[in-house]
């Protein structure tokens, strides 16, 4: 019986915590106009990516970075080939998803 | 209890017979109230009555004791039921109790738990300050992502004139460390070996990007060391696997007319003027100007000269008493839903003084333009340097007024799978699709050459070649690419080296600060040899 409470008291911090830290963050999950959102980004950084990046290299799999890699050599990109940023938000959209 | 009722059975039987088996005194007695002449006759005492009767009590005893036996069963089993319901009722409420001992323990852990939650949001919020300032900050500052990037080239050169017969390598390594959404750095630092020997090469690039009024914005500024974003080339076509030769344009390499990287502050940013991909963007910058090998701080050479190289790096530990401001301005008219393929066309302009007050300038026009399988880039670009102007034994022929320098390239590939070929078979026709012819035509005008410039030790990127360093320098590049994977490249090359005429050959003779000039004739013409694997990563 104390393991069980025990495992009950335990389960009930970490979810709580979780929903603190993920009300905290924003991350309770998209509102349908986000994910529209999100869908039309996706739809544009598809049509964008091989004309973007083909121009200057071979286009690099979306599946060779992590999320959070692509955020770095996206702004990177950015750099080099001065993209307007709504095109960047379109491109990174894709490659986060993509892969 | 059995016994019991055995005996009250008895009992009741033998009750029953003495009141049947006792006629001298009930049927006496009967005989007295019935008498003759007052209601009947008198019932007859015979020994078939009382056959009759006892089978009639046999029968009754037989059906009270089947009475009796049911009676028994249904006792039992309704004793049997309750003991049932009786554990269950047990059964129930000790469940009914662990419930509520669980609920007490639950309700307790949630009081914990609140409360411990309403302590680490005091905890938080003590530590983020007043009025979310610490929240500020942090959304400000972002959590800082750090990602490796890079490449690395091993290749082995041919060259006849300059007798190469050797091994390169070269690595960079490119960390970029992101601070939060407005701001990242972005480094480069690397080495080359072959026969010159193992050479570090960096820091090359260290800058910060920031973003000061947003992602949202067209605006981007770039401190630091960085590419010279005069035309495409330093800037991104520069890595080995993005560059589809092994050589770089004679403009952009060997023969250099505009410094390669530069110490400063850019601010950039690109807009859509049209449909998708219908872009325009700007780069302006300021940086502490150019600077050649006889600049203050190097002293590679003892004074200035005619066709004197630029300096690698321009400005860093180079007192040029100058600063250089450039711009440059791209097009991208085609959208991408004409299905046209994605046209470049840009101008750039690089100025500031080399020395002192003397002038360098520059300007320069270029394209590049991609569809499908085929690709094309070009530039050309034109630079002014004001000379010092030298008189007595200083001078020397062609000394002063200025110099001018003159370079462009044009190349263009195509990837095989461009091409029909169902007749290859499933095991060749991936293999051809991954091929891509490549030809290269560049060229660097000047007047002059320094002969202490002149060399057949081979780095990546340079093929050895002695007739590169010639006043009037052409180069025929044909390269054959394998691509393995987009960043992985087996690159091949032959380079046709073919000087169209001579100029001045300048030299620095001993400890003499004043160069000889000698006229020269165009050099022999020349051919090399290249193979390289190359990895971006």
């Amino acid at each position: 019986m104390k393991s069980l409470v025990a495992k009950v008291a335990i389960i009930s911090v970490v979810l709580l915590g979780a929903a603190v830290s993920a009300h905290a963050a924003g991350l309770m999950g998209p509102t349908p106009e986000q994910q529209k959102r999100h869908l039309e980004l996706f739809h544009e950084g598809q049509a964008l990516w091989p004309v973007y990046c083909n121009h200057c290299h071979n286009a690099r799999n979306p599946a060779e970075f992590a999320p959070y890699q692509w955020d770095q050599i996206i702004m990177h990109m950015r750099t080099l080939e001065n993209l307007p940023p709504e095109d960047e938000a379109a491109i990174l959209e894709y490659l986060k998803t993509a892969r | 209890m059995r016994r019991t009722h055995q005996r009250l059975i008895a009992g009741t039987f033998a009750s029953i017979a003495l009141t049947v088996l006792a006629p001298g005194s009930t049927r006496a007695e009967d005989s007295s109230i019935s008498k003759p002449g007052s209601s009947g006759d008198p019932p007859e005492a015979n020994p078939g009555s009382y056959n009759r009767l006892l089978r009639e009590l046999q029968a009754e005893r037989q059906h009270m004791r089947e009475v009796e036996r049911k009676h028994e069963e249904e006792e039992a089993a309704e004793r049997k039921r309750i003991d049932e319901l009786e554990k269950e009722v047990s059964a129930i409420n000790s469940a009914n109790l662990q419930l509520q001992q669980v609920q007490t323990t639950l309700q307790t852990t949630n009081a914990q738990t609140e409360k411990q939650v309403t302590q680490i949001q005091k905890t938080v919020s003590s530590e983020l300050g007043p009025f979310n300032f610490g929240d500020r900050i942090n959304a400000f500052l972002g959590q800082h992502t750090f990602t490796m990037a890079g490449d690395a080239s091993v290749g082995y050169y041919y060259d006849h004139q300059g007798g190469v017969n050797d091994p390169v390598l070269e690595f960079e390594i490119n960390p970029m460390i992101r601070l939060a959404d407005w701001i990242q750095f972005y480094g480069a630092i690397g080495a080359v070996a072959g026969p010159g020997g193992i050479s570090t090469v960096g820091p090359t690039l260290a800058n910060l990007q920031v973003f000061p009024l947003g992602q949202e914005a067209p605006l981007e500024l770039v401190a630091g060391l960085f590419d010279m974003p005069f035309g495409d080339f330093y800037e991104n076509q520069g890595p080995p696997w993005v560059n589809p030769f092994v050589t770089a344009p004679l403009m952009y390499g060997a023969e250099a007319i505009l410094p390669p990287a530069s110490l400063g502050l850019q601010a950039r940013g690109g807009i859509q003027w049209g449909g998708l991909a219908q872009d325009v963007d700007y780069t302006v910058w300021a940086d502490s100007g150019p600077s050649f090998e006889s600049s203050p701080g190097v002293d590679a050479i003892p004074a200035p000269v005619i066709g004197e190289r630029l300096n690698p790096l321009t400005g860093t530990n180079i007192a040029t008493n100058g600063k250089g401001f450039g711009a440059r301005f791209r097009l991208f008219p085609v959208p991408i839903s004409e299905d046209l393929g994605r046209l470049e066309l840009m101008a750039t302009t690089y100025n500031g003084k080399w020395l002192d007050s003397l002038w360098y300038n520059s300007w320069g026009v270029g394209y590049a333009y991609r569809l499908g399988p085929f690709r094309t880039r070009g530039e050309w670009a034109q630079t002014y340097r004001q000379m010092q102007s030298l008189t007595g034994a200083a001078a020397y022929p062609g000394c002063c007024g200025h110099e001018n320098r003159e370079g462009w390239y044009a190349m263009a590939g195509y990837f095989l799978y461009g091409i029909p070929h169902p007749y290859l078979g499933d095991w060749l026709e991936p293999r051809f699709d991954k091929l891509e012819f490549l030809v290269r035509y560049s060229g660097v005008n000047q007047s002059g050459i320094l002969a202490n410039d002149i060399t057949n030790v081979p780095v990546q990127g340079f093929n050895g070649s002695p007739s590169v360093f010639t006043p009037h320098a052409r180069e025929v590049a044909l390269g054959l690419d394998y691509w393995f994977a987009p960043s992985i490249v087996w690159q091949s090359e032959l380079d046709l080296e073919l000087p169209s005429r001579g100029g001045t050959l300048y030299n620095f003779a001993g400890a003499s600060s004043v160069p000889t000039a000698t006229g020269i004739g165009p050099t022999q013409n020349d051919v090399a040899a290249m193979t390289q694997l190359t990895v971006g990563f």
